[in-house]
């Protein structure tokens, strides 16, 4: 009798102790499951498109002329658009330029114009296949007037016609007659239905230079190319044509033409940056927790788990290796099981990859570069672009990344970068002549930089942040992912993260005071029971 | 003297079986962050760690308040003696079937090593995982008071902190079965109720209160001017009386008949005097009317100045 009614009074205690636990349990568990959903109702909401256009060009005389040249189109652009010139004129764009203030607090100009990467290293005597990409028409040399406001190629940005480019190794002009360049023709555009359905810029118009940096589809970015298009939620979720088809200004604000984001392969500043929480707050999860995570992780660290998922992405280029022929004397080129050039006697040598996981480093919106003539330490692998910040900066965050590694050529006795005349039909031009001495001596007489006559290769870094091709919400990265010692962070260093790091010398103390304590209480019970048994045998 | 008695109150009860789930709990998803074995998933673990880190602060809050509103924190307060006693036990003389060094009262329910170990836990260990933990979480407000510059001093006393706890588990559950039965503590914890030593002069008085109360023999106390003041229950009978309140306050020459009454007022004045008598044989008159024969006792009472301020004793009826 007496033991079942202890029976029932230890029932009822652990009933009593454990029912409130299971409740709230059950509950916090619950509002946990709400939290993507509630965050996907949000962000639908926010995005709306303004479809009615306020202008129908096609009704405006000074369009309907008979254009010789692009540049009367500009023309006729601006005797309405009559400020757009000058808003064109401040931009990076245009410039391919920015104002920075460096380390020093010192105003320098940093852009493509004298900043070296690993692709085709620089632009200086190479323009007129660079500046192809250029928003300008005719800066083949160093003499282009940036002032001109002809110059301006309004149409790039602007074509809906999906009809008008510019010619690879025009300098930015366009073809005046049909003109092959390698499989591809180019014929001249019609102006007329070009600049009768202008508007305002889609990702084609964006893509015809971004998707292809560096030559061809995705070479550069590996997050930006021209799949972006026409894409499932499965590749990027903003751009997805089943999603919300979301154009590239949507995200990158655009106002007198000054377009917001950059990226720092070329930046260094941590100004009008494009941020993920223009639409989704600083606060988008329902879990408290993994808001916090916000304070030091970018939300493309977890959102964006890879990248180059359609094609493959330029993961390494060794220049030191060109130049090789085939035996009857033409250029070697070789490609890879994906199909992918691995090798060509021009550039030397590839490495692609598709599906990449990024890298991760720490970033506060700041970058120093490689500037040309700057000193080289042939010793070490050199960063062109060197992402600023640790984790003990408040303003830093882990951000995803492509390093993009090569090799590079330098010149060895005076220790800096060359930049090589690659391009060009005349004597000195790498890609005709095969002549790094002549190539070198010609890129940095461009440059007004001493060349000794003496080069090498030396191994290079580039870092390219990834902020495009995000991912479904159930596609980001699971907390093990990085919070296991083997995980994503693993090489990040100089910061306690729980589930990758751990005491061993503590781990293994505590085991054994664990186990030292079950075997202490094991002896104990054995002897209790054995000395128990004899006193009873007595 | 060892005597059922209720030692554990509910809410004593219900806080220490609610911490131990709770740092059972905290052990299980803590170790699963720390070391990544698979158990309720990370990120699970995580939330509920969390969680279940905020409910034992609440708990520790409630506890802290009942110790000091019940006094109940005086059993904590630290003592060496007996403390090597305690200690020999557990390494020699357990295995020898020797006594308990200390004595489990109502008053002192820990030995000192308990006192010690319990102390330790209640002002440090807790204290400080407690502290750790929410320096774990939220550190990360960079203007918050809590911020570090890192976790890693955190995070190692936290874990250290974890070990200490789980090894004090271990222990403490293994020293639950070295009382006289091997499952009795574990159940005084749950019902509340134990075999423990009791004071033995407090037991005697309480005993022998009722023992009065519950005697065949009639207990009667009267003032020194003659009124009753109390009686037990088998005065009541042997008087046929129904209820206390018919007799108490009145005087006891009610019940007896004249040359009765003139012999005991003999007796009173020799026992306000200091004597005690025993064996004299009186008549009374019931409140049925009838008259009945008993023997009684009597002696004085003294109050704190040894003055004789009232006189009792007991009754046997001798009626056959």
């Amino acid at each position: 009798m007496k033991t079942r009614k202890n029976f029932f009074k230890v029932l009822f205690t652990f009933i009593a102790i454990l029912l409130p636990w299971i409740v709230a349990v059950t509950l916090l568990d619950n509002s946990n499951e709400k939290d993507y959903t509630k965050v996907e109702h949000f962000a639908e909401a926010s995005y709306k498109v303004d479809t009615i256009k306020t202008v129908d060009h096609s009704k405006f005389e000074i369009l309907k002329q008979k254009f010789e040249r692009p540049q009367d189109v500009t023309l006729a652009c601006l005797s309405c658009h009559n400020q757009a010139d000058h808003d064109i004129m401040m931009t990076s764009h245009w410039n391919w330029s920015r104002e920075t203030i460096d380390e020093n607090g010192d105003t320098v100009n940093i852009g493509k114009k004298n900043i070296i990467n690993n692709f085709c290293m620089g632009t200086s005597s190479n323009e007129p296949r660079c500046t192809s990409c250029h928003i300008g028409y005719g800066w083949k040399d160093d003499k282009f007037d940036f002032k001109k406001s002809e110059n301006i190629d309004c149409i790039v940005c602007h074509d809906q016609t999906g009809t008008y480019k510019k010619f690879p190794t025009g300098a930015g002009m366009p073809v005046t007659k049909k003109k092959k360049f390698g499989k591809k023709t180019f014929l001249p555009p019609d102006y007329n239905y070009i600049a009768q359905n202008i508007g305002l810029s889609k990702k084609e118009n964006c893509g015809a230079c971004h998707f292809t940096g560096g030559g061809g589809n995705n070479v550069k970015h590996g997050d930006i190319a021209s799949e972006l298009k026409d894409i499932t939620k499965k590749v990027d979720v903003h751009m997805a044509v089943d999603g919300k088809d979301m154009t590239c200004t949507a995200c990158h604000v655009t106002e007198h033409h000054k377009i917001s984001g950059q990226l720092y392969s070329v930046s260094s500043q941590d100004n009008q940056r494009v941020e993920c929480s223009q639409c989704h707050s600083v606060a988008p999860h329902e879990n408290e927790h993994l808001n916090l995570h916000s304070n030091k992780i970018a939300c493309q660290t977890c959102h964006i788990p890879i990248y180059a998922k359609v094609n493959a992405t330029k993961m390494n280029w060794d220049w030191s290796t060109a130049g090789k022929h085939k035996p009857d004397g033409s250029d070697l080129i070789l490609k890879d099981s994906m199909g992918n050039m691995s090798y060509h006697t021009k550039k030397g040598n590839f490495i692609w990859a598709k599906n990449v996981e990024p890298e991760y480093v720490w970033s506060n919106g700041k970058a120093s570069h490689y500037m040309i003539g700057d000193k080289v330490d042939s010793t070490q692998v050199l960063q062109l672009n060197t992402l600023l910040g640790d984790y003990h900066d408040p303003k830093s965050k882990i951000i995803p990344v492509k390093v993009h590694r090569g090799k590079q050529i330098f010149d060895s006795e005076n220790q800096n970068l060359i930049v090589p005349h690659l391009f060009g039909k005349d004597s000195t031009s790498y890609w005709k002549n095969f002549d790094w001495d002549k190539a070198s001596r010609t890129g940095m007489e461009s440059l007004n930089i001493p060349y000794s006559g003496k080069y090498s290769f030396v191994e290079t870094e580039m870092y390219w942040p990834i902020n495009h091709m995000v991912s479904e919400s159930s596609e980001a990265l699971s907390c093990k992912e990085c919070h296991s010692p083997n995980g994503r962070l693993k090489d990040l260093d100089g910061f306690y993260m729980t589930g990758r790091d751990s005491n061993s010398l503590l781990d293994w103390i505590g085991i054994a005071m664990i186990i030292g304590a079950l075997i202490g209480v094991s002896i104990h019970a054995g002897i209790r029971i054995f000395k128990g048994k004899k006193t009873e045998e007595v | 003297m060892k005597k059922n008695t209720y030692i554990y109150r509910s809410f004593e009860r219900f806080w220490h079986w609610s911490q131990a789930l709770v740092i059972f709990f905290l052990a299980l998803t803590g170790f699963e962050i720390h070391f990544g074995f698979e158990l309720f998933g990370f990120k699970n673990s995580i939330d509920w760690h969390n969680i279940a880190g905020w409910a034992f602060f609440v708990l520790i809050v409630f506890a802290v308040f009942w110790h000091f509103v019940t006094g109940e924190w005086k059993q904590y307060i630290p003592t060496t003696k007996l403390i090597g006693a305690q200690i020999n036990y557990y390494i020699f003389g357990i295995f020898k079937g020797a006594p308990h060094p200390t004595h489990k009262t109502i008053y002192n329910k820990f030995n000192p090593l308990q006192r010690m170990i319990y102390l330790g836990l209640k002002i440090l260990v807790i204290p400080v995982q407690v502290f750790t933990g929410f320096a774990f979480l939220y550190y990360l407000y960079p203007d918050s008071i809590w911020h570090t510059q890192g976790l890693e001093l955190t995070a190692l006393i936290h874990t250290f902190g974890a070990f200490v706890l789980m090894a004090f588990v271990i222990a403490h559950v293994y020293l639950t079965t070295t009382g006289d039965k091997p499952t009795e503590s574990i159940m005084a914890m749950l019902t509340g109720w134990e075999e423990i030593d009791v004071d033995e002069e407090d037991e005697r008085k309480e005993h022998m209160a009722k023992t009065v109360e519950e005697s065949v023999a009639g207990y009667y106390r009267i003032s020194s001017c003659g009124n009753y003041l109390d009686v037990n229950q088998a005065w009541l009978d042997m008087y046929k009386c129904d209820d206390k309140i018919n007799i108490l306050g009145k005087h006891y020459s009610i019940a007896r008949s004249k040359d009765d009454f003139y012999k005991l007022e003999e007796f009173m004045g020799k026992v306000l005097e200091g004597e005690s008598f025993n064996g004299v044989t009186t008549n009374r008159t019931c409140f049925d009317g009838k008259v009945r024969q008993h023997a009684l006792s009597i002696n004085p009472v003294y109050n704190d100045e040894g003055k004789v301020i009232e006189i009792e004793g007991f009754i046997i009826d001798i009626n056959m």
